[in-house]
């Protein structure tokens, strides 16, 4: 019968070979007893053979991991998930599936558009209720930027959206595709939901006049019935934000973007009756409710 | 009656105002006063005080010749939730054209109507006019039945 030949013998190296008492009578002049007792021991718990066994971490290899770890267990907080992992746990096994929450919003609507699921989560409506936004594509024009690669050209978007009861919003974009571009805006635009007031549902508290850029823009209140006779931008943000009967007046400049962007300063700059009576400290009633009961 | 005074207190009280500052002087004169007192009535500044140039007196000094030169009223802004409570004055006569209205022209301006080119009141507006009785608020005209020359409007 063959016998296996004797193991090699084990050699350590000399870098990790134990301190001589003269090496220790040299650090006392550096250390403290408590400091030399402790890291003594420190040395006596790791094994020879082990510290002979140690990697120097590669300077050459970035994609070295700075751990040990031999990837065979998936850890739930460092690790992404895996699609391929059994549908139970099982203790032990190397694809392990994670914890996945229940979509609250999910109502078995499998064909989501990616922007739709986004802003759902981020603005806490529903993907039903997003979709059912009214959105329009107000402005669209090419922008270049000239670097040195040459001009590059962009598409620009300017998108509103509305709920068509109190919420409106607008947004930008801008990419290298038109549909890119419109739906990155879209996006924005549904993302940017803000209530604004309306006095009865259907128009605004007041006339408003506001300066943005170079834009003079006047939004007027208007009586039950009379209806949005706005120019084309005001028109389409009035309607989004479910506000009924509008007059509008855009004196100087007519730019679509920086009307658009003064009508929405306009939405939000309204004096309501309620800071006005508390800042003048004045009892403040609405005559056509009061007075007339809704009839003028 | 000089407007064009009554202009720069527009001008200085919207500039006040943007400026957030707590405290400003006008002129003393007598229809300055009644302004002032008008719209401390309607709430829209705080306080009304005379003073000199340095500011509100503690107690009071009578007005004598040494020191009329030096008299000024002292006024108290209003600010609430970051904004100002006076925000726009405006004058509504000026001095190269004059506006008076009536009784029912000021019914008409309260309910939100076009009077004469002037525009009618917006919430929270209140319109000063110079009439047999004083300084009255446009309201206050319409309860008395008389009417005026239009001066301001504030809001």
């Amino acid at each position: 019968m063959h016998k296996r030949p004797p193991p090699p013998p084990v050699t350590h190296s000399a870098d990790s070979a134990p301190y001589t008492p003269a090496d220790i009578a040299a650090l006392r002049k550096h250390y403290s007893p408590a400091q030399i007792t402790s890291f003594l021991a420190g040395e006596t718990s790791i094994a020879r053979s082990d510290f002979d066994r140690r990697v120097r971490r590669s300077e050459a290899d970035p994609m070295l991991l700075r751990y040990l770890d031999d990837l065979s267990t998936i850890d739930p907080t460092l690790d992404f998930p895996t699609r391929h992992a059994p549908p139970e746990y099982v203790a032990g096994h190397p694809l392990q599936p994670l914890p996945v929450m229940e979509d609250p919003f999910s109502g078995g609507d499998e064909a989501a558009v990616p922007w739709i699921r986004d802003v759902s989560r981020r603005i806490g409506f529903s993907e039903g209720e997003v979709a059912k936004f009214r959105t329009k594509i107000l402005v669209t024009h090419r922008v270049v930027n000239q670097t040195h690669m040459g001009k590059i050209q962009k598409i620009y978007s300017l998108a509103v959206a509305g709920n068509g009861n109190g919420l409106v919003g607008i947004g930008e974009g801008k990419a290298v595709e038109h549909d890119d571009s419109q739906r990155m805006a879209t996006y924005m635009a549904v993302r940017n939901l803000e209530p604004i007031p309306r006095y009865e549902n259907r128009t605004i508290y007041g006339d408003v006049e506001v300066k943005l850029g170079a834009v003079e823009l006047g939004l007027y209140s208007r009586p039950p019935g009379f209806g949005v006779r706005c120019s084309q931008y005001v028109f389409e943000i009035a309607r989004c934000a479910g506000i009924h009967d509008l007059s509008a007046r855009a004196t100087r400049s007519r730019n679509p973007m920086n009307v658009i962007k003064a009508t929405m300063h306009a939405l939000r700059n309204q004096k309501l009756p309620e800071t006005i009576a508390r800042g003048r400290g004045k009892k403040f009633v609405d005559v056509r409710k009061v007075y007339y009961n809704g009839m003028v | 009656m000089v407007l064009k005074n009554l202009a720069q207190v527009c001008s200085h009280l919207q500039n006040i105002s943007k400026a957030h500052i707590a405290t400003t002087s006008i002129p003393m004169t007598k229809l300055n006063l009644s302004i002032a007192l008008g719209l401390q009535d309607q709430g829209f500044i705080s306080s009304v005080t005379r003073g000199n140039y340095a500011g509100p007196d503690t107690e009071y000094t009578p007005i004598t010749q040494e020191n009329v030169a030096t008299r000024r009223l002292w006024l108290g802004m209003k600010y609430y939730d970051n904004e100002p409570v006076l925000s726009k004055m405006r004058l509504v006569s000026k001095p190269t054209k004059r506006v008076w209205v009536g009784v029912n022209g000021l019914k008409m301006l309260t309910s939100g109507k076009e009077h004469e080119y002037v525009k009618p009141l917006q919430p929270g507006e209140c319109m000063f006019l110079l009439s047999d009785k004083g300084l009255l608020e446009a309201r206050e005209a319409i309860e008395r039945q008389i009417g005026g020359q239009l001066l301001l409007r504030v809001r």
